[in-house]
């Protein structure tokens, strides 16, 4: 097994597809995050805090992760698609035993390539934000680490669900459509179909929100704890709404509440994967 | 675990996609130490068949082994077998050398053998090379090497001559033969009988998804070298005679005698005994490749015949029923009717066995 991980970072690393999907999760991470700080910044919210210094930098950094994800589960998707697609995945398979070894292999180096996107991410937003806001946008370390982390969890099951869904689907096209079709058009069109209705709680539940739950659950209330002090009860429900659309997350959903549905997502898809590429034949 | 025997055993293999049927019953085996020929036309399941006993291919019905054991039972397979299935399977941006390493990896070798293996294949020149800008020739050969990594016992190729040129094939004529000369075994497809000739031991030959010839090469080729055409004054004489000597014969419509497995002068000497004129003669020489079309296709006959001679006592084609190596491969005959066969009843499913219908 150890050679099989080894044989997947090596097949990372020696092809573009890793740094190419990570600039952009770069430079989207540092834009957010300068955006995001400078907004805080402005006149207007300035007037209204009574000048008071925000911690934008946890609610940005909850941006940028909702934001980059989808370069994690391309490049999950992507990682299985591409050997259908070059057809090394016949050597692949025909150098390992049994095929979900492979799947395995690459769930573990994938893990940490995941990892270090989420770093990025971590590590440009906060850039960004210290360009835009200067060191007291962060609040204290503990939040910028619990956001962090939540920011890792996050790209790293969207890249075990992208795993599962290339195995699905082997063809690359294919699994970029459905993940920016579901992503950018779906999902959102069935979250507003959906409020309207008796069961408009089921939004939480979809893919993207609770994807975006785990860090947006994290840094909203965190952030309006720090921003209210004391008056934290009273502060009203649709601050929190108004935040959470732009942050993720939903009022009242705890963050774990998010992370066990979203890790719900990535077991299927790579329970999925793995059943259909035990079944399937090469040709 | 594997036995280590290097033997291949095809039983009962079957694959259909769809309504397609395109493996039907195959058996066959293979054996270490020689070099087998994997032959058909074009479609005939010979790309199935080897991705079948190489696991990619889940068969129908039927199982194929490698050492004793189904593809999916071998631990770390690529030291068992190797195997060179397309020239298509690199990332295009990877240089020879970080391909094979990737590989190597995965079989928890070291390093130093992807350019091992590159040597033996005569690729060292290129292993920084990006494989996109490979000819068709060095893809060939990087598979090849791609294959030899885990130093397996079995080697299985599929067309792997195509895009090679003169040069290359001769070359791979020489690789295969000198590691089947080791007590390795080699498995290598081809349309071509001809441009196997002179590498294969043993052959394979599929047509239709069916086994219609699976043994000897030399025993094919001795037992299918010459028929006799010939006319005589009175043929029921020399027929009793033919038939008291152990041999056949069957009239053709133009009232010639077709005699098989025979040549000239021992018709001449055996119508000299039987009392009757020859009118006519003539030799015909069957070459392994008119043999090869005449088994996948069940279309060259000489001229069709339409009544057999009495009594018709087997087919005349049939050579003396050479049992191929494990199990009950079909012998010549056998292919020679189920091909014929097939061809009128192309659609009946009890072919594979040659029997009633």
């Amino acid at each position: 097994m150890n050679g099989l991980v080894k044989a997947e970072f090596r097949k990372i690393f020696t092809t573009h597809l890793w740094w190419a999907l990570l600039l952009p999760v770069a430079v989207l991470s540092f834009l957010a995050g300068w955006g995001g700080a400078a907004l805080g910044q402005t006149d207007f919210v300035l007037e209204i805090t009574e000048g008071q210094n925000l911690p934008t930098g946890l609610l940005t950094m909850s941006l940028s992760t909702n934001n980059v994800t989808v370069f994690a589960v391309l490049l999950g998707a992507l990682a299985v698609t591409g050997e259908y697609r070059q057809k090394t995945v016949t050597t692949t398979f025909l150098t390992a035993n049994p095929r979900g070894a492979v799947l395995g292999a690459k769930l573990i180096a994938y893990t940490n390539v995941a990892l270090l996107y989420g770093l990025v991410n971590a590590l440009c937003s906060s850039l960004g934000g210290l360009v835009g806001l200067g060191a007291d946008g962060f609040g204290e370390l503990p939040q910028w680490l619990m956001v962090g982390g939540a920011g890792l969890l996050s790209m790293v099951l969207w890249t075990l669900v992208g795993i599962g869904l290339g195995a699905l689907v082997t063809n690359s096209v294919a699994a970029v459509l459905i993940i920016l079709g579901y992503l950018l058009v779906f999902e959102g069109m069935a979250s507003s179909a959906l409020t309207q209705t008796p069961v408009s709680w089921l939004t939480d539940y979809l893919p993207g929100e609770a994807a975006s739950g785990i860090v947006g659950n994290v840094s909203v209330p965190m952030f309006i704890s720090d921003v209210a002090g004391a008056r934290e009860p009273f502060v009203s429900k649709t601050a929190f709404e108004l935040l959470h659309s732009a942050f993720g997350g939903s009022y009242g959903f705890p963050w774990w509440g998010s992370l066990l549905v979203f890790v719900g997502y990535a077991a299927v898809f790579v329970a999925g994967g793995w059943l259909a590429t035990a079944k399937r034949d090469i040709l | 675990m594997h036995d280590g025997s290097g033997r291949i055993l095809v039983q009962g293999l079957h694959k259909s996609f769809g309504p397609i049927e395109a493996v039907h019953n195959l058996n066959f085996s293979v054996e270490p130490g020689s070099v087998t020929g994997f032959l058909g036309p074009n479609g005939s399941g010979k790309t199935t068949t080897l991705r079948m006993i190489l696991g990619l291919i889940r068969p129908t019905s039927g199982t194929a082994y490698v050492n004793g054991q189904p593809f999916s039972r071998l631990p770390n397979p690529a030291t068992v077998v190797g195997a060179v299935l397309d020239s298509q399977g690199f990332h295009s941006g990877q240089t020879a050398r970080t391909h094979l390493r990737c590989y190597v990896a995965a079989l928890n070798l070291p390093d130093q053998q992807a350019d091992r293996v590159l040597e033996l294949v005569g690729l060292s020149s290129a292993a920084t090379r990006k494989t996109g800008g490979f000819s068709l020739g060095m893809r060939q050969r990087l598979a090849l090497a791609t294959a030899l990594l885990g130093d397996p016992g079995i080697l299985i190729l599929d067309e792997p001559a195509n895009g090679l040129d003169p040069e290359g094939i001769a070359w791979l004529r020489g690789f295969l033969k000198s590691f089947a000369s080791t007590g390795r075994t080699v498995l290598v497809s081809s349309h071509l009988l001809r441009e196997m000739e002179h590498t294969v031991d043993n052959v394979v030959i599929v047509s239709r998804g069916r086994c219609v010839y699976n043994g000897d090469l030399e025993q094919l080729r001795a037992g299918q070298h010459s028929r006799v055409f010939t006319r005589v004054s009175d043929p029921a004489a020399l027929v009793t005679l033919l038939n008291q000597e152990g041999m056949t014969a069957e009239y053709l419509p133009d009232g010639r005698l077709v005699i098989p497995g025979t040549d000239s002068g021992r018709v001449a000497d055996l119508a000299l005994r039987a009392g009757v004129a020859v009118q006519e003669m003539q030799d015909e020489n069957l070459d392994l490749e008119q043999i090869f079309f005449q088994l996948t296709s069940g279309q060259y006959t000489g001229a069709a015949p339409t009544g057999p001679a009495h009594p018709p006592t087997a087919d005349p084609w049939a050579p003396s029923g050479h049992p191929g190596p494990g199990g009950h491969p079909p012998g010549l005959g056998q292919g020679y009717q189920r091909t014929s066969e097939q061809y009128r009843y192309g659609q009946d499913d009890n072919g594979g066995h040659g029997g009633n219908v």
